[in-house]
């Protein structure tokens, strides 16, 4: 798929009513893109580079170049007061598809939510990345801003397949390394895996602004079986022969209970909870995370 | 009308709707694997009923009746009229219908009819007897349905016969009632009697044998009468046959008062020819004798001089030499003409379904494909 289309219109079209906002910056209103905690610096440093001609002198690092006798100009990242990351499940169990439409699986949701994302923070000016965890590795684009960055998260997220299993423990503090602190981490998962919960959980306490959009199928939230299967789970392989019509009152009630108890667990992590049937259009969670108020009385 | 099959075993082919079910059983979906990751919230609380699955049972229904009308078709299905009439009594023209009424126990439920043309029903006018009785029954016994038993009422002396007896497609409860013959007052023929006169005792024994052969079936008797030497024949003689001798003068004006004798062996050449020998000379000659007839065998009466004496139509040879104007007999007593089972009932009148089943067979196979082609569309889409 083009990275172009992986937006579908309608959802482009309203991506303007969104804006992503970090919740304690905003508590303290104000104007601007963004407001930053060192607002004032401007600048942090990244590097030096070699003078060339063109660089305006005042940039010229006069005390190195006191050490050195050569000209380096002091170059720095602007600093955006918003770093977004969107994490993204990718293992076997994202493969979810409703019977409807076997194309339309959980990951390819999420991989439309995460260009939507991306497309949005490109528009914002802020720096943005995307890690996708599957295959018990982590698959991260680069970071950064602009056009090129944006145009490199939408092509490294294509590449993204639903295989193999959430990465082990001692692979996860990595992804403490892509996702600063004081970031905007969007998790896209179905949260059928307590692994996720839990880093969830890790990146709220570890000073980080988590926000979880669960993808969810039709099929799963009401059981919409007939008769009896072979129930597979993918990441285990476990399996379930039953009677879908008998099992359906209890799964549905448990499945309920259970969905409400992640959105309590978040909700007292203080993260930002939706839920997306992969089946809906894929407007609703975003708006619901990152609506503003126009956007919301409108829709 | 009643549903017959010409071909009932065809029906067999029915089996063929076995095929689109065993099509159209769904693949028991437990023994598929359905890819599910919210496994961990599924408690196993009812175990897969074991039954079977039909997918599009409406398609299948379709398939099954194209099949079926197709196994139909084979088995050649028509419509054949059922026997409505159970009993027919037919009553012969000359019999009263009361003593018909006895004969047959003819009661006011029976389907009674005159045996003629049309066959009215018995209480119209007693018809007059225009066409052979033998025709009438055949045309009737045609006409019955398979079923039908068939009573005939006969006068005494029936006439209009084929010479033999009337076969017929179903056994006939044969009623002789005594009235009139068919055609009024007709007697039977009388007798007739053969006048012997010979000496030679191997000729009389072929005559003998002739006249045995004559005396089989149902044709009127005939009498075998010694004659001796220079008598004349009594005045009821119908032929007289002289063997080994000449014609007695007795016998002459017997043979002039209308007689008819037959005399061998006599060479004489005078007379009109009526058989030729192999070879072409004359065998027979007849002369005219007043108003009766003397045959000139010129042979004798013996298989060396005569071969075709030992032929087995010998006897029907020297009848028709004796009696050349001789018609079939077409009366005779009732009893002597009671009709035989033999002839093959005719096809009963039916009306084959076979082109509806095929018009039936292509609107369904027309509508199979719609709802087939819709149906993969709907797939596709």
């Amino acid at each position: 798929m083009a990275a172009s289309a992986r937006i579908p219109p309608a959802l482009r079209a309203r991506l303007g009513e969104l804006r992503i906002v970090a919740r304690r910056i905003a508590a303290q209103g104000g104007i601007g893109q963004h407001l930053s905690r060192n607002r004032g610096a401007g600048l942090e440093f990244a590097q030096y580079r070699q003078y060339e001609q063109g660089d305006e002198p005042r940039r010229i690092d006069w005390k190195l170049y006191a050490r050195s006798d050569r000209w380096f100009v002091r170059e720095s990242e602007r600093d955006s007061a918003l770093e977004i990351r969107v994490v993204v499940d990718a293992t076997a169990s994202m493969a979810q598809a409703d019977a409807a439409a076997p194309d339309r699986t959980k990951l390819e949701a999420a991989k439309t939510l995460t260009a939507a994302i991306v497309e949005l923070a490109f528009r914002q000016g802020d720096r943005f990345g995307a890690l996708a965890l599957g295959d018990g590795r982590l698959f991260p684009t680069p970071v950064g801003s602009g056009l090129r960055q944006r145009d490199a998260c939408l092509h490294a997220l294509e590449a993204w397949a639903p295989l193999g299993a959430w990465p082990e423990q001692d692979s996860l503090p990595r992804v403490f390394d892509h996702v600063p602190r004081h970031a905007l981490v969007v998790v896209l998962s179905d949260f059928f895996d307590d692994a996720a919960v839990a880093l969830v959980e890790r990146l709220a306490a570890m000073q980080r602004e988590v926000a979880t959009i669960q993808l969810l199928g039709a099929d799963e939230i009401a059981l919409a079986y007939r008769g009896g299967h072979r129930f597979v789970e993918p990441e285990s392989g476990a399996s379930l022969t039953l009677d879908a019509d008998a099992s359906r009152a209890a799964f549905v009630a448990r499945f309920d209970a259970a969905r409400q108890a992640l959105a309590r667990r978040f909700a007292a992590s203080g993260v930002r909870h939706v839920e997306h049937v992969i089946a809906e259009p894929p407007f609703a969670p975003l708006r619901r995370l990152f609506g503003t108020r126009g956007a919301e009385a409108r829709a | 009308m009643s549903l017959a099959f010409a071909a009932p075993l065809a029906l067999a082919a029915v089996a063929v709707i076995a095929i689109p079910v065993a099509i159209h059983i769904v693949r028991r979906a437990e023994q598929r694997e359905t890819p599910f990751a919210a496994l961990r919230f599924l408690r196993a609380v009812g175990m897969p009923r074991r039954r079977l699955r039909i997918a599009e049972r409406a398609l299948l229904a379709l398939r099954a009746a194209l099949l079926a009308v197709l196994a139909l078709w084979l088995a050649e299905p028509h419509l054949a009229r059922a026997p409505a009439i159970a009993r027919v009594v037919a009553v012969a023209p000359g019999v009263a219908p009361e003593a018909a009424r006895a004969a047959a126990r003819i009661d006011a439920t029976t389907d009674a009819r005159w045996l003629a043309p049309g066959f009215p029903a018995l209480d119209t006018v007693p018809p007059v007897a225009s066409q052979p009785l033998a025709s009438l029954l055949r045309e009737l016994d045609a006409t019955l349905p398979p079923g039908a038993s068939l009573d005939v009422v006969v006068p005494d002396v029936v006439e209009g016969l084929d010479g033999a007896r009337p076969v017929l497609t179903r056994a006939v409860a044969w009623h002789v009632a005594s009235g009139m013959s068919t055609r009024g007052e007709v007697a039977l023929p009388p007798p007739a009697t053969l006048a012997l006169r010979t000496d030679d005792a191997i000729a009389r024994r072929y005559v003998e044998a002739v006249v045995a052969a004559w005396n089989t079936g149902d044709a009127p008797r005939v009498t075998l009468v010694e004659l001796g030497p220079q008598l004349a024949p009594a005045d009821e003689t119908s032929w007289l046959l002289v063997l080994g001798a000449s014609l007695p003068e007795a016998a002459r004006t017997w043979v002039e008062a209308g007689g008819t004798a037959l005399v061998a062996p006599d060479p004489s050449s005078d007379g009109e020819i009526v058989a030729t020998d192999d070879a072409g000379g004359a065998l027979l000659r007849e002369r005219r004798a007043g108003r009766g007839r003397v045959l000139a065998l010129a042979r004798d009466f013996t298989p060396r001089a005569l071969p075709a004496l030992a032929d087995p139509s010998f006897a029907e040879t020297l009848r028709a030499w004796l009696e050349p104007d001789g018609a079939p007999v077409d009366v005779a007593g009732a009893e002597a003409l009671e009709p035989v089972v033999g002839s093959i009932p005719p096809e009963p009148a039916r009306t084959p379904l076979g082109p509806w089943l095929v018009l039936a067979a292509a609107v369904l196979a027309a509508l199979e494909r719609v709802w087939a082609s819709g149906l993969a569309k709907r797939r596709l889409a």
